[in-house]
């Protein structure tokens, strides 16, 4: 089949003061699937995050999403494309309710600036109304519905990584980009965020994912790349990731190759 | 309209005290002042109180409508009106282009910047003697006609100033609770979360620096009117810092809490003097263990304080109430 690249990632690189953090990294991903991240700790795994969602500009290379270039974005104009993102170290907006954090997700679908809503002009309210609906769909389809109108620093940490997916989701993006997701998630907990991802998956949103939790990754993931050093070290099915014996030594060390072979 | 039934009763309120209290000196005169620090208050509380930026110069703004309509009816003769127009399109043209290099700046340094305008602002004031007549300042600044009806009146300025404070309270409950207010405020809960969601943060805080700019010029021309008179101590530093303090004392990030702050604020002085030369270290003990006891601000404080009181009442009727349906 030939199916077509939503993401191209060609020659990617970035150094900071020198050091290559990514080196000549390229991979694509195709529309609909869920493509996780891996790699130790210090990969680029996160670099390489920021550098899609316009945080960072790369050094050099390509990022080509649906035909058009990310790089020079910043990251309010790459949302704009379509791009929605969710952190590895919570940034859910405190000062909220879980409604309200869910409807900034809405932004970009909605369009009353300041001064048509400082006079409540006509159709103010019936935006409002619309974004309302919008949120509450997304926070259902978290399973958040009943903790709309509590207040986002009341919430325990599972639940406010739930809600930045919710705020994420109610963007309608077209590429979901989840940093480690099921980081300090208990058991209970990261397989709900399994179930959730295959249903984002299956509702039509591509998901690239950065996980440390192999299980996760290997269980709902349709390819996996693995960075080293901030380069390519394999790319393939959990399958063939899994008894890759250049992944097993980069995860486990020289001595295990031997012990494989 | 449950959204607006603070707002309404507030408005009654508003209307109800002249008539309570005919010609007294505490609601039409010290009234007069509490409404434009009510405007200027509110307007600063969009910036620092939701947007979670700081500006120590808006003193400046209010000082410029002040300064456009005195120059501009008294040395050129322009009805008062078109004056205070002109003031406020100089103020947002000002305004939008300090506002780009200045924003980009955060946390200390935006206040130093804004101090920095502030103080250069109010030097020009002082300096430009054939301008702004220097220390002195500029006497002889007419009154305000609307449509023929002269405010010529404390009780006739208590009414107008009450309808433009009126109008940015519930300016600002509008704005907050709407998609750009959510943007307002996802700007101070994480930056870079909102610009992932489309925010562009910088022409969010941008904007509402220049709205709260426009509204401290408009009521600066006010001022203006209502005084006949202007000089550079009212638009100084320490001015700047006053309306601060209004928004952090009554609660940040609360429309309410800035009206409640800028009521306090200059009602306290007011009822301070009977103890002459105590007065400021008075004043300042009041503020200083407000702060220490209600750190959320006065309003903020004592309306959470509030609702958790009601709450810890009802709860302690439900089992008893359970006990009885069992």
């Amino acid at each position: 089949m030939a199916d077509v690249a939503l993401l191209e990632v060609r020659g990617l690189e970035k150094s900071f003061g020198g050091v290559a953090a990514i080196a000549d990294l390229s991979f694509a991903v195709t529309e609909g699937q869920i493509y996780a991240v891996i790699g130790p700790n210090g990969a680029g795994k996160t670099t390489l995050f920021n550098m899609l969602s316009g945080v960072y500009v790369p050094t050099d290379g390509a990022i080509e999403f649906d035909d058009g270039s990310l790089v020079g974005l910043a990251p309010h104009q790459i949302a704009t494309r379509g791009i929605s993102r969710t952190f590895q170290n919570l940034q859910v907006f405190f000062n909220m309710t879980v409604l309200e954090n869910v409807m900034v997700g809405c932004h970009l679908r909605s369009s009353i600036g300041l001064y048509r809503a400082a006079l409540r002009l006509p159709g103010v309210v019936h935006e409002e109304r619309q974004v309302r609906d919008w949120a509450l769909e997304a926070l259902a389809f978290c399973g958040l519905g009943h903790l709309a109108d509590r207040s986002a620093d009341a919430l325990p940490y599972g639940e406010l990584k739930r809600v930045e997916i919710a705020r994420a989701l109610a963007a309608k993006p077209r590429l979901l980009l989840m940093d480690e997701p099921a980081a300090g998630l208990n058991d209970t907990e990261t397989v709900e965020l399994r179930e959730l991802i295959r249903r984002i998956g299956e509702s039509g949103i591509t998901v690239l994912l950065v996980e440390h939790n192999m299980g996760l990754v290997m269980e709902i993931s349709d390819t996996v790349l693995v960075l080293d050093y901030g380069s390519r070290l394999a790319e393939g099915t959990a399958t063939e990731i899994q008894n890759d014996p250049k992944v097993i030594a980069a995860y486990l060390g020289g001595e295990v190759q031997y012990a494989v072979q | 309209m449950k959204r607006l039934h603070g707002f309404f009763a507030f408005v009654a309120l508003v209307a109800m005290l002249p008539v309570l209290f005919p010609d007294n000196y505490f609601v039409t005169v010290v009234g007069v002042t509490i409404g434009f620090n009510i405007v200027l208050a509110v307007a600063l509380n969009l910036f620092i109180g939701y947007a979670g930026q700081i500006s120590l110069g808006h003193a400046a703004f209010f000082g410029m409508g002040a300064y456009a309509s005195a120059i501009l009816t008294t040395r050129y003769g322009w009805s008062p009106w078109l004056a205070m127009g002109v003031g406020l399109l100089a103020v947002y043209i000002i305004a939008t282009l300090i506002s780009r290099p200045i924003l980009k700046l955060k946390g200390h340094y935006l206040a130093m910047a804004t101090l920095g305008f502030g103080i250069i602002v109010n030097i020009i004031m002082v300096q430009t003697v054939d301008w702004t007549g220097g220390p002195d300042g500029m006497s002889g600044i007419p009154g305000l006609e609307i449509f023929g009806w002269a405010v010529d009146s404390d009780l006739r300025w208590y009414g107008v100033i009450a309808v433009v404070m009126l109008l940015t309270v519930l300016v600002s409950l509008n704005i907050i609770d709407s998609r750009a207010g959510r943007a307002l405020r996802a700007v101070h809960g994480s930056e870079i979360a909102a610009q992932t969601m489309g925010v562009d943060t910088v022409r969010t805080k941008s904007q509402v620096f220049v709205f709260s700019a426009c509204l401290a010029s408009l009521v600066g021309s006010l001022f203006a009117h209502q005084q006949n008179f202007v000089s550079p101590v009212s638009f100084d530093f320490f001015v700047s810092i006053e309306i601060v303090t209004m928004v952090v004392l009554g609660g940040m990030a609360s429309t309410f809490g800035a009206v409640f702050g800028a009521i306090v604020l200059t009602l306290l002085p007011q009822v301070l003097v009977v103890f002459d030369d105590y007065e400021i270290l008075i004043l300042g003990a009041i503020l200083v263990s407000i702060m220490i006891f209600l750190p959320q601000g006065l309003f903020v404080g004592m309306t959470q304080g509030g609702a958790n009181l009601l709450r810890r009442l009802r709860n302690r009727e439900t089992p008893a109430r359970a006990g009885a349906d069992g």
